[in-house]
């Protein structure tokens, strides 16, 4: 609360979860809800990142592993794991990371986009870098990152098309 | 058509109203073809089209407007005696009934285009007016006091006329039928008025005698110093014109013979209410009354308390309502623990003490208001009668054998079958092509049927009763059947199937193969059943609500067409069966049996693995094949267990861990995100918090049964 009251219009809010030991973000808005980690249903036929359904208080609520997405190395579900519940047009997704960690304001001149900041992994999903302390974060275009189509294959038909 | 100036909820109600009125119409014109006889259904007509004539007039729709009138004034004549019910009076009214539903739509979509009714009005009055027939003025027709009701302005003018002392009159003409100067006429009769008084108002309107609107009647309202006598002497001076009535107006009051029926005080002018008939004033003012008896006017005044009573909301407003209800109660839980709490840390402190009061009455209220919703849910799955499905059918059969020179007689049974509404929102296409094809392929001309010796009309009957849980719909025809060898000709030649598979098939399952992509057995693509819409879309919806089709069929005999179906799609019994270490669902309706599945069973026929034993050799679908439970969890089922399912004509196998109880299942959608699976319809949540899968049998049978027709036809696949 105490940090809300001294934000700014620049400022952002956002819930930092950590994921096979690098640091996310996502914005605080489309964070519905966070809950510890549960069974989960798979669902044949699905697409590979799509981990199942759970029942979210009587609904049924998608999935979603990051690491596979981000192709990062999937780590075995610990007491710390949770699922964040975000929401994407108009529908709750589940993200399963290995740890929720805080949620910070950060003013906007720490937080740096452009492609050069961001080096790791799949970096269509990933927004811009921030930077608290000495710390980095990497801010996740949940939209993106999210996404049914799997972008990664559309660079490569673009790639191809040149 | 003009919308603007009109406020879009106020558009909104008109156009569900004239939806509803405009269904009604359709279904009863079609009943009133083949009950003449009965009043009740005329009455109802009657009512449905003065209803629209009445909003559309007076939100300014003057097309709509001027057609209902049309089609009112026939029926009038038909409620009263003076017109038998005949098929060129049929023809007339649904033609008219096609035009506001085009009018309706047009005006759904904001389309501004206009639509000539002029025919469709002049077609109406022919049929209402025989050659010939003697001219009379129609007394029971009393519609310029609808129009006198609808505009506050009017009912103004000739009360504050009657205040002064002058006469108002309601005149009546009759203009020779025929006669090609009808418009010139009215105006002639309005222009020999002016100067005897003040016109307020007329049916046909002003506007609709300069767009030569007319018919062979008019109405009109004038005040005037004048007496009744004098101004029928000066109508009467107009030519074509064949008989005058005027008598005075009473407001909202009865004119004609219907006055005959009431007290004798009642007709004169312009008395003050006086007791015994004040009461008569006061429901006359109520219902806006307009030319009806005493009871008709209370029952339409009922009526209209009746649809105020009902409101109508949009099934995603209520969804959204439904689940913020159901985070509140999660939230009250919480509020009423914290409360509790604080009690216990902070015993005597009014604050905490106002805090625990003040939440346990929204805790009280919370629950109130999600018992409310609950009860909203329940009605949101509404069970309908089927019959509200089967009657727009008889209009399609009517036009569809009309167009194609064939004599039907269509009857419908069980249409008081309740059904879950969604269901037979789903079933209306296939049942459409059903009957299309019933009328297209099934039944033959009056000659071929006469040749063969059956009775040139053919007979279609539809019919619907419950069995065990499920809605039985059989869709019968007495036509000449479907030929075996023609349908294997026409798979072999769109290459659905090989020669060889087609000589294999039994007829049974050769006559199935109509449900197969691709297949259409007439030639050519005809208007009736032609949409590219074929026999497999039908298989599809039905298996979307968990239904099944059948077909039976004898050449020269007839088609019976078989649909089961489950009563409601929210919820249905289902089997619960392990597979993998996964619990999935399968709807019981397409369960046949269940049982050990012994290895000795189990044999192999070219890589396709078979069920051998007493009842036949059964394709087999291993369920963690399909699921791939088995890989990824490392977990070995033994799949000792097998479920006989069937969607199509042949059952199939399936092999499973262990069988569960039987339940009722509520089915919950996957939802956009995660989208179309192949294989599973849905999910479900279980008492206990758990999600099972629900198994859509249909289409995992379909690639079942392909892998197993690609394993018996290699050479097919090679190709």
């Amino acid at each position: 609360m105490a940090a809300s009251e001294g934000a700014t219009k620049t400022d952002r809010q956002l819930v930092v979860f950590s994921l096979a030991s690098a640091a996310y973000g996502v914005d605080i808005g489309s964070v519905r809800e966070i809950i510890r980690m549960q069974e989960i249903t798979r669902v044949p036929n699905a697409p590979e990142f799509i981990e199942g359904v759970i029942n979210l208080r009587g609904k049924i609520c998608p999935v979603v592993d990051l690491r596979k997405r981000f192709e990062v190395e999937a780590n075995e579900a610990t007491d710390e794991s949770r699922i964040v519940v975000v929401e994407i047009d108009d529908e709750d997704v589940g993200v399963i990371v290995d740890a929720v960690d805080e949620a910070v304001t950060i003013s906007e001149g720490s937080i740096h986009s452009g492609s050069s900041a961001i080096t790791m992994g799949k970096s269509d999903f990933l927004e811009a870098v921030a930077e608290i302390g000495d710390r980095l974060i990497l801010l996740v275009a949940l939209n993106m990152a999210l996404s049914m189509e799997d972008s990664g294959a559309s660079a490569e038909a673009e790639a191809a098309a040149a | 058509m003009d919308t603007a100036g009109i406020d879009a909820d106020e558009l909104k109600v008109f156009l569900q109203e004239a939806d509803e009125q405009i269904q009604l119409l359709d279904e009863d014109i079609i009943r009133m073809e083949r009950e003449p006889d009965d009043t009740e259904i005329l009455q109802e007509i009657f009512r449905a089209a003065h209803t629209l004539k009445g909003s559309s007039s007076m939100l300014g729709f003057q097309q709509m407007a001027g057609l209902t009138h049309a089609m009112e004034d026939t029926l009038d004549k038909v409620r009263s005696g003076n017109l038998a019910v005949s098929s060129a009076l049929v023809d007339a009214l649904l033609q008219g009934l096609d035009a506001l539903k085009v009018l309706k739509e047009n005006l759904a979509s904001g389309d501004e285009s206009e639509l000539d009714i002029a025919p469709l009005v002049a077609a109406l009055h022919a049929v209402a007016e025989p050659d010939g027939e003697a001219a009379s003025v129609d007394i029971a027709t009393s519609s310029i006091q609808a129009v006198v009701a609808a505009d506050p302005a009017v009912t103004e003018r000739l009360e504050a006329a009657i205040a002064k002392g002058l006469n108002a009159y309601i005149v009546r003409l009759a203009i020779a039928p025929g006669t090609d100067w009808a418009a010139v006429r009215c105006m002639q009769a309005v222009n020999e008025l002016a100067p005897l008084g003040e016109v307020l108002c007329s049916v046909p309107s002003q506007e609709e005698i300069e767009q030569e609107k007319v018919g062979s009647q008019m109405e009109l309202v004038m005040v005037t110093g004048e007496a009744g006598d004098t101004i029928r002497a000066a109508v009467s001076s107009v030519e074509d014109i064949k008989a005058v009535e005027v008598e005075p107006w009473r407001a909202g009051g009865e004119a004609g013979s219907a006055v005959a029926s009431l007290p004798a005080d009642e007709r004169t002018a312009d008395e003050g209410p006086s007791g015994e008939d004040a009461e008569q004033r006061v429901i006359d003012l109520g219902s806006g009354a307009c030319g009806k008896t005493q009871r008709e006017q209370l029952e339409m005044a009922a009526h209209k308390i009746e649809t105020q009573q009902t409101i109508r909301i949009d099934i995603d407003r209520l969804d959204a309502l439904m689940n913020m209800v159901g985070e509140l109660v999660i939230d009250r839980t919480r509020v009423v623990q914290i409360s509790k709490a604080l009690q216990a840390r902070y015993r005597d402190d009014d604050m905490v003490d106002a805090l625990a009061g003040t939440s346990d009455h929204i805790a009280k209220i919370v629950g109130e208001l999600n018992d409310g919703m609950m009860q909203v849910r329940m009605l949101q799955v509404r069970m309908l009668p089927i019959g509200t499905l089967f009657n727009k059918f008889p209009r399609l059969v009517r036009d569809l054998s009309h167009n194609s020179g064939k004599e039907v007689e269509f009857v419908t049974e069980g249409g008081d079958t309740e059904i879950d509404r969604s269901v037979i929102e789903k079933i209306k296409d296939p049942l459409v092509h059903l009957l299309r094809n019933a009328l297209d392929h099934g039944v033959e001309s009056p000659e071929t049927r006469k040749a063969a010796g059956k009775p040139a009309q053919a007979l279609v009957r539809l019919s619907a009763h419950h069995e065990q849980g499920n809605i039985i719909i059989t869709l019968e025809d007495d036509g000449k059947g479907i030929d075996p060898t023609v349908i294997r000709q026409a798979a072999v030649k769109k290459g659905v199937v090989t020669t060889e598979v087609a000589d294999r098939l039994s007829d049974a399952e050769a006559i199935d193969l109509i449900f197969e992509a691709g297949m259409s057995t007439k030639e050519e693509v005809t208007e009736v059943s032609g949409r590219g819409v074929g026999m497999d879309v039908v298989r599809r919806s039905i298996a979307e609500v968990n239904g099944l089709v059948k077909i039976d069929t004898k050449v020269g005999v007839g088609t019976t067409f078989t649909l089961q179906l489950p009563l409601t799609l929210a919820t249905f019994r289902g089997l619960l069966v392990e597979s993998g270490g996964a619990v999935f669902a399968i709807p019981l309706s397409y369960v046949q049996e269940t049982g050990r599945l012994e290895s000795s069973f189990i044999e192999t026929i070219i890589d396709a693995e078979v069920v051998n034993r007493e009842g036949g050799v059964l394709p087999l679908l291993r369920l963690s094949a399909f699921s791939q439970m088995e890989s990824e969890n490392g977990r070995h089922g033994r799949e000792d267990f097998m479920v006989i399912v069937q969607a199509g004509d042949k059952p199939v196998a399936v092999a499973v861990d262990a069988l569960r109880a039987q339940q009722e299942i509520v089915v919950k959608t996957l939802g956009a995100y995660i989208g179309q699976t192949e294989g599973i319809a849905g999910a479900s949540i279980l008492g206990d918090g758990q999600v099972v899968l629900i198994l859509d049998v249909a289409s995992l049978l379909k690639a079942a049964m392909q892998g197993s027709r690609s394993a018996q036809e290699p050479e097919r696949r090679a190709s």
